[in-house]
C-alpha cells in the first residue's frame, strides 16, 4: 500500500515532503561489500552522484548495497564527504585535510580511486587522480606499461617515430 | 497491491508507444524479478527513463548491428525456461561477433544478468555511443547501479586482488588529464589507446579547463622594441602572482626585422608575427607551442595588395579550433575600405570575410591601436580604433571599439563608456580583467601632475550598461601600462632614471596595494612589453605541417 501511494502522490504533498526532507537531512544506510552497514546523513552521502540519483529516484528507502566498496574504503570515503559538506570550512584547513587524507599507500589509493569512480564523487576522484599522476609523471613508458599491465601495441618503427618527435622529453 | 501498481505502470509504458525492441527486452527482464517491491522499484525507474527521454527531441541513432529481434523472439517464445545464464551466453556470443556496436540497452541487459560492473558499462557506452546519443539519464544510471549492486555482489570479491592495477578507461583519462606536458609526450608511446586519448582535441580542452580551475597561471612576456643589450629571441615565463621568472623559451624562428610581436596566447598556443608589421609583404605569422616544441608557419595571405595590418588570435570554443584574424588596408590614395580575412587551424587556410556592418558616416580616417595583444574576451576579439569624423566640415578625433565574434565571424561596434570621466585624447586600450572586457585609459590630467590610470569593466559581456568604472590609480612618473595578470593584478612600467634596470609595479586594483620590487630583468631601453597569460598545454600536437625541433 505504501508503494502505490508513493506513486500517486503528486503536487503539493510531494513538494511538502521535499521541503521536510530539506529541513531535516534523512539518514541513509549504506552496505559495504563485506556487509557492514554505515548510517550516514543524506547530505553527506549525496555527494556521491550515484547515491544521489538513487535517492532522487526513490530507490534509497532500504539499505543501499555498495558491492564495489569495502568497509575500510567506505569509511575513508565517508570521512571525505563529511569534511566536504560544510562549504564554509576555510580553504586552508580543507587543503590541509585533503593533503593529509591522500597521503596513503598505493593499495589504499587505488581503492579510493576505484570507489570515487564508482560512487561518482568528482572532487575525490580529481584529488586521487592528481595523486596518482604525481606518482607517474617521472616514469618511463616501459614502467607505465608494467604498472598498468598494458601491452605495447606499437611496432618498433611506430614507437621510434613518436619518440623522435620529442626526443628531449625522453632524456633523463 | 504492489504488483497491481506495477501492472499499471507496464500499461502506461506501452501506451507511450515508443518502446524499442531493446526497451521491451529490458522490461521483460524486469518482469522476471520475483520480489514484488524490487520489481516495482525497477519499473518505476524504467518508467522514469522513458518519460524523461521522450521529452527530448528524437535523436538519430544508428540501428544496432546486433540482431536483437532474434534474441528477443527466442526469449519471448520460451519465457519460462530462460535463465540469466542463457541471456548471458547469448549476449556474449553476439558481443564477440560484433564487438564494435553494442547498443546502450543491450549493455544494460548484460548488466541485469550480472556480467559487467556499472562503471564498465557506463564507460563503455559513453565512449562508444554515437555523437547524438542522448546522455545517460540519472534514473537509468540509478537503475543500472542498483541492479548491479544486487547481481554482482557475490562475484566481485574474486577479481579485485591482482598484482597489476586494472583501471577503467575513464579513470585513466582522469589521471592523464592531470599530468604535466612532458610526461604526456612520453606516455604517448605507451600504447595506441593512450596515444589516441592524449592527441584527442577533447582531451586538450579538458586539460585547459582543468588548468583554469587549478589556477596554475603563468604570464609570458616578450619585449616589443629593439634593444642592443637583449637577446630578442627569448620569451620569458613568470608566475602569475609574483612575476617571478619560471622559465624561458627560445623562439625557434626568426623574423626579417629580428623582433617578434606576440599577437596572442590561447591554451598554451602562441601566435607571433614580425614586430615591424607595416612593411609590405613582410607578414610571416607563426603558431607556436613552446611546451611541446612545435611550430607552424601560416600560409600566405589571400588578400590582394595587403599593407598595414592588424591581427588577432583566438580560440573558437564551439568548434574547438584556433583562428587568426587579419585586417588590412590596401595602400592606395584616398580611403580604400579595409579588408578582412580569417585563418582557421583546422582547415589550415585563409578566407576572406566581410565587415558586415556600416562604418559610421563621415569617417575620414581610422587607425588601429595596437597596444595590447590580449583583447580576446568572451569569444570575441577587440580592437580599439582612433578615428577622425567630419563634424560640421571640421575633422574631429574620436574613438571606437570594433569587436569580432570568433564563432560566427561577425563584426560589431561596441559603444564607449558614457561617463563624464572618460577623457577623449587619453591613451585608451582594451584588455581583459578576470575574464571580463576592460577598457583602460591613462594620461596626464595636468602638466607635471600625476599620471592617472582609470579602468572600466563590462560586468556582463555585450551589455554596455553593465560597464562600470572600476578603479583609478595614480602614479608619479610616466607610465606604460602592461596588462592585467590572470589573478587580476595590474602591471605597469614606470621609468626611474636612477637605476639602469626597468621598474615594474604590480597593483591590486581593489586595495590599491602597490608592489614595486618587481624586476623582470629587462634593461632600461625596454619601453614596451608584450604580456599575455600562458599555460602549458599540448595544443598543436597532432596537426599537419608542423615543425618540431
Amino acid at each position: 500500500a505504501i508503494q502505490s501511494s508513493r506513486f500517486s502522490c503528486v503536487g503539493f504533498p510531494l513538494a511538502y515532503i521535499f521541503l521536510a526532507c530539506k529541513k531535516k537531512s534523512m539518514a541513509l544506510k549504506l552496505k559495504s561489500s563485506d556487509n557492514k552497514i554505515f548510517e550516514v546523513e543524506e547530505l553527506v552521502a549525496v555527494q556521491s552522484e550515484t547515491i544521489k540519483s538513487l535517492v532522487e529516484d526513490g530507490c534509497a528507502n532500504n539499505v543501499i548495497p555498495l558491492p564495489n566498496v569495502d568497509s575500510k574504503t567506505l569509511e575513508l570515503v565517508l570521512d571525505w564527504c563529511k569534511n566536504h559538506v560544510d562549504v564554509k570550512l576555510d580553504e586552508e584547513k580543507l587543503k590541509e585535510y585533503e593533503d593529509k587524507f591522500i597521503e596513503v599507500d598505493l593499495a589504499v589509493l587505488y581503492d579510493l580511486l576505484m570507489a570515487a569512480n564508482y560512487l561518482n564523487i568528482k572532487d575525490l576522484l580529481n584529488r586521487a587522480s592528481q595523486k596518482v599522476a604525481d606518482m607517474l609523471k617521472g616514469k618511463k613508458p616501459e614502467q607505465i606499461r608494467e604498472t598498468f599491465n598494458i601491452v605495447n601495441d606499437f611496432s618498433p618503427e611506430e614507437e621510434e617515430e613518436i619518440r623522435k618527435e620529442n626526443l628531449w622529453a625522453f632524456e633523463e | 497491491m504492489a504488483t497491481q501498481s506495477s501492472q499499471n505502470l507496464t500499461k502506461t509504458a506501452s501506451e507511450v508507444n515508443v518502446l524499442s525492441k531493446q526497451e521491451e527486452l529490458l522490461l521483460d527482464l524486469i518482469e522476471q524479478i520475483e520480489d514484488p517491491i524490487v520489481k516495482a522499484q525497477r519499473l518505476s525507474s524504467f518508467h522514469a527513463t522513458l518519460v524523461k527521454e521522450t521529452n527530448k527531441p528524437e535523436p538519430k541513432i544508428r540501428e544496432p548491428k546486433v540482431d536483437l529481434e532474434k534474441i528477443y523472439d527466442r526469449f519471448s517464445r520460451a519465457k519460462k525456461e530462460v535463465t540469466a545464464n542463457d541471456v548471458q551466453k547469448e549476449i556474449k556470443d553476439t558481443k564477440s561477433e560484433r564487438q564494435e556496436n553494442l547498443p546502450l540497452a543491450l549493455e544494460t541487459v548484460i548488466l541485469l544478468t550480472g556480467e559487467a560492473t556499472v562503471e564498465q558499462v557506463i564507460s563503455k557506452t559513453q565512449r562508444r555511443k554515437p555523437k547524438n546519443y542522448p546522455p545517460f539519464s540519472s534514473s537509468l544510471r540509478a537503475c543500472i547501479a542498483s541492479t548491479v549492486s544486487k547481481n554482482v555482489h557475490n562475484e566481485r570479491n574474486t577479481t579485485t586482488t591482482t598484482d597489476h592495477l586494472p583501471v577503467p578507461e575513464d579513470v585513466v583519462f582522469e589521471i592523464l588529464v592531470t599530468l604535466p606536458v612532458e610526461s604526456l609526450l612520453r606516455f604517448r608511446c605507451v600504447c595506441k589507446s593512450w596515444h589516441s586519448y592524449i592527441t584527442n582535441p577533447n582531451f586538450i580542452s579538458t586539460r585547459y579547463l582543468n588548468n583554469l580551475c587549478c589556477n596554475h597561471g603563468y604570464v609570458i612576456h616578450v619585449p616589443k622594441n629593439k634593444t642592443r643589450a637583449l637577446d630578442s629571441q627569448v620569451c620569458r615565463v613568470s608566475c602569475d602572482r609574483t612575476l617571478k621568472k619560471i622559465s624561458e623559451f627560445r623562439i625557434p624562428f626568426t623574423f626579417e626585422s629580428g623582433y617578434s610581436y606576440l599577437v596572442g596566447s590561447c591554451n598554451g598556443l602562441l601566435c607571433l608575427t614580425d614586430s615591424w608589421r607595416y612593411s609590405l609583404g613582410n607578414n610571416a605569422i607563426y603558431l607556436w607551442n613552446p611546451s611541446i616544441r612545435k611550430y607552424k608557419r601560416l600560409p600566405g595571405t589571400c588578400l590582394s595588395n595587403s599593407d598595414c595590418f592588424e591581427l588577432g588570435f583566438a580560440y573558437d570554443f564551439q568548434n574547438n579550433d584556433y583562428k587568426v584574424v587579419r585586417i588590412s588596408q590596401p595602400s592606395a590614395k584616398g580611403m580604400p575600405p579595409l579588408q578582412f580575412e580569417v585563418y582557421t587551424l583546422r582547415l589550415d587556410s585563409w578566407k576572406r570575410v566581410g565587415l558586415g556592418i556600416l562604418w559610421r558616416p563621415n569617417v575620414l580616417s581610422y587607425n588601429f591601436k595596437c597596444y595590447f595583444s590580449c583583447s580576446f574576451v568572451s569569444g570575441h576579439l577587440h580592437w580599439m580604433q582612433d578615428i577622425f569624423e567630419e563634424v560640421g566640415g571640421q575633422p574631429m578625433p574620436s574613438e571606437m571599439i570594433l569587436s569580432f565574434d570568433v564563432n560566427s565571424e561577425k563584426f560589431k561596434e561596441l559603444p564607449l563608456p558614457e561617463d563624464d570621466s572618460f577623457i577623449q585624447g587619453f591613451e585608451t586600450c582594451l584588455t581583459m580583467f578576470k575574464g571580463k572586457l576592460a577598457l583602460i585609459q591613462f594620461g596626464l590630467v595636468q602638466l607635471y601632475g600625476p599620471y592617472v590610470m582609470q579602468c572600466w569593466v563590462m560586468r556582463e559581456y555585450g551589455l554596455p550598461e553593465s560597464r562600470n568604472k572600476f578603479c583609478v590609480v595614480l602614479v608619479e612618473s610616466p607610465t606604460n601600462f602592461v596588462g592585467f595578470t590572470n589573478y587580476g593584478s595590474l602591471l605597469f612600467q614606470t621609468k626611474s632614471e636612477q637605476k639602469k634596470e626597468d621598474k615594474f609595479v604590480l597593483v591590486d586594483p581593489k586595495t590599491q596595494y602597490k608592489k614595486d620590487n618587481i624586476h623582470l630583468k629587462y634593461p632600461l631601453e625596454v619601453t614596451l612589453l608584450n604580456l599575455a597569460t600562458y599555460m602549458e598545454n599540448i595544443t598543436l600536437l597532432d596537426e599537419a605541417n608542423v615543425v618540431y625541433y
